[in-house]
């Protein structure tokens, strides 16, 4: 069975199910690699991920490939794949419908739908998903800027009382006397203030007028 | 606890008669400054049931927001430092003194984790007996058992203070405030037993000012405290001589002319053919012996009278001139003459306007204080008038946080030294 046989009968699954292909330029991915096939019935979006049999000669690939399907859950509202039939047994179903995935198998004379895919629920219609996203994700950047903002300017005015005493821990590795080259000057009271000298003495010193 | 440590988390409270100064070393030249009172709510109103529980005590800012028309506004408003002097068992103003002591170290609690305690100095009144002292340490132990806040305190008088905060280790110091005046020697200590404490403040002057504005038909008007208050600050004149200064204003009355436009209103006090009454003002508030305030007293002013407050006795009709020598004599004599060369003026009641057109009539205080000594003999003094009076305690109280050692501990024979928590 040639690919183009197996889109015709893959189109026509789909088509019995009121939905279209969507043409390949006009599949949104949300950045991953598209989908090999996409169908749409103006409200939801199916992305399939067709294997043919040559494709599945490694056990891994399969793994592989079907890890990366589930990316398309962002953007699609069902996500399958699909298997030549003679191979869908070497598939875990139990996996695939852990993951959300449905499973579709064909041969040459039928195409059949072994695993009913979860519907997601997304903003529906062709490109739009994709470009409210990133409407989305533009707004939601600009508002965290804006709480950044918010936040720092709060920390800044809650801070204003404690700036002083952050700045005032460079006077505190200098003695006691005044010492006019402190980096930052001491309040103009304390600066050559005599009594500094003398209460620096006090239970120092003999016994003084005391009253 | 290092030296390094204490300075760094210094903290000053001034317990001042109308406003709370506070705050740690970082506040640079001036404190966080609040009214010294404290509002008692009145939790069965229908207006608080409704709005949610609000405390008990209002402290701070916030209390104009709580106010509650009512008649017994005055009686729920509590200014527990009105003359200085706490009563032993006035719970109310001691808690009103908790509440501010707490809601000051909350406002500055840093943020660092080796944060243990701020070493505080809080001032007092020179005539603040023991039991002030105890009742404030044990304000500040519960501070430190509840928010752990306080690591060390030590309490010092006022007029100590403000002779700290202006670099003057020995002077003597006239505190004058709305209760009362306190004139105290200072030595590099505080001598207490010399300490000579008068009955009579800026209070005073309101009141004579209110019999005056009686006299002028504003009766009416002298009934407001506030008002009265204005208009003493803006008519108030201090004479140099006080017959001297009636005679010249009775002959030439539009020279000193007294009237105050009231801002806002249309109210305007003028004394008109009275106003040398003004003069009366500023001399009742230096020296009340003159015989003219006998009709005053006659009348039904007050007459300052003398009192025993806690272990004080204040006496009403000293003026400033034989208080200044009463306390210099009260110290050896080899002091005195450093004593009478720096006296310091403190406190809003030795803050007065002089006209600078009219020096030989109308003087400021320091000029006042000159002349009284000059009268009893004294002529060579220096008498300042402190600098920025309203932060200059706490001032003090920053300089004798940062300089004391922190092994200096408190001593109830010198009233010195850290109370360790």
């Amino acid at each position: 069975m040639t690919e183009a046989e197996i889109d015709s009968r893959l189109t026509e699954f789909f088509a019995s199910r009121g939905q279209r292909p969507v043409p390949r330029d006009k599949i949104p991915a949300d950045g991953e690699e598209k989908p090999d096939m996409a169908f749409t019935d103006g409200r939801t979006t199916t992305y399939l991920k067709v294997f043919e049999k040559d494709d599945l000669e490694e056990r891994n690939t399969l793994l592989q490939v079907a890890l990366s399907a589930v990316a398309y859950i962002r953007v699609a509202n069902r996500v399958y794949l699909v298997l030549p039939k003679v191979q869908a047994s070497i598939v875990d179903a139990a996996i695939l419908r852990e993951r959300g995935l449905g499973l579709i198998v064909y041969d040459s004379k039928e195409v059949e739908e072994v695993l009913p895919a979860t519907f997601f629920e997304h903003d529906v219609s062709g490109a739009k998903p994709s470009a409210d996203l990133e409407r989305l994700k533009s707004r939601i950047s600009t508002l965290e800027r804006t709480v950044d903002t918010l936040v720092s300017e709060l920390s800044r005015i809650k801070s204003l009382k404690l700036e002083p005493l952050e700045s005032r821990r460079t006077h505190q590795e200098i003695p006691i006397t005044v010492a006019p080259e402190r980096s930052q000057p001491l309040p103009s009271f304390l600066q050559d203030n005599p009594w500094l000298d003398i209460l620096s003495k006090r239970g120092r010193e003999p016994e003084q007028i005391a009253g | 606890m290092s030296e390094d440590y204490k300075q760094r988390y210094t903290f000053g409270m001034d317990f001042g008669t109308s406003d709370f100064k506070f705050g740690p070393i970082t506040c640079g030249e001036r404190p966080e400054v609040v009214e010294n009172r404290g509002y008692f709510t009145d939790r069965s109103s229908i207006i608080q049931q409704i709005s949610g529980p609000v405390k008990e005590l209002i402290v701070g800012k916030d209390i104009p927001l709580y106010l509650e028309a009512r008649e017994d506004l005055s009686d729920r408003l509590v200014y527990p430092m009105r003359n200085g002097i706490i009563g032993k068992d006035d719970e109310r103003s001691w808690a009103v003194v908790k509440e501010l002591t707490q809601f000051a170290l909350e406002a500055f609690r840093p943020p660092e984790s080796e944060f243990a305690g701020f070493y505080l100095v809080a001032s007092l009144s020179a005539v603040a007996p023991r039991y002030m002292y105890e009742k404030l340490f044990e304000i500040f132990r519960e501070a430190n058992r509840e928010f752990g806040s306080v690591r060390a305190v030590t309490i010092i008088p006022q007029p100590f203070s403000v002779a700290i905060a202006h670099k003057i280790p020995t002077c003597i110091v006239i505190e004058s405030g709305h209760g009362n005046s306190q004139t105290c020697p200072i030595s590099r200590y505080p001598i207490r037993d010399a300490v000579v404490a008068i009955n009579r403040g800026g209070g005073d002057g309101n009141a004579l000012t209110a019999e005056i504005l009686k006299d002028c038909g504003y009766g009416d008007l002298a009934r407001e405290e506030s008002f009265v208050r204005k208009v003493k600050e803006n008519i108030g004149l201090i004479p140099a001589d006080l017959d001297a200064a009636i005679q010249l204003t009775k002959n030439d009355p539009e020279r000193f002319k007294a009237t105050y436009q009231v801002p806002g209103t249309r109210i305007t006090v003028d004394l008109a053919e009275n106003s040398w009454m003004r003069f009366l003002i500023g001399e009742y508030v230096f020296d009340p012996n003159h015989e003219l305030f006998q009709s005053y007293f006659s009348r039904g002013l007050r007459k300052p009278g003398d009192v025993r407050l806690g272990d004080t006795f204040f006496k009403g009709m000293l003026d400033f001139g034989d208080a200044i020598v009463e306390a210099v004599e009260s110290c050896p004599v080899e002091l005195q003459p450093y004593l009478y060369k720096q006296i310091l003026l403190s406190g809003g009641n030795v803050a007065w306007k002089a006209p600078p057109d009219s020096s030989d009539i109308a003087i400021d205080a320091a000029s006042k204080i000159r002349f009284l000594l000059e009268e009893k003999g004294i002529a060579e003094t220096t008498v300042l008038m402190a600098q920025s009076p309203q932060h200059s305690v706490w001032r003090g109280c920053i300089v004798y946080g940062y300089a004391v050692p922190v092994d200096f501990s408190w001593s109830w024979e010198k009233f010195e030294g850290w109370m360790n928590f």
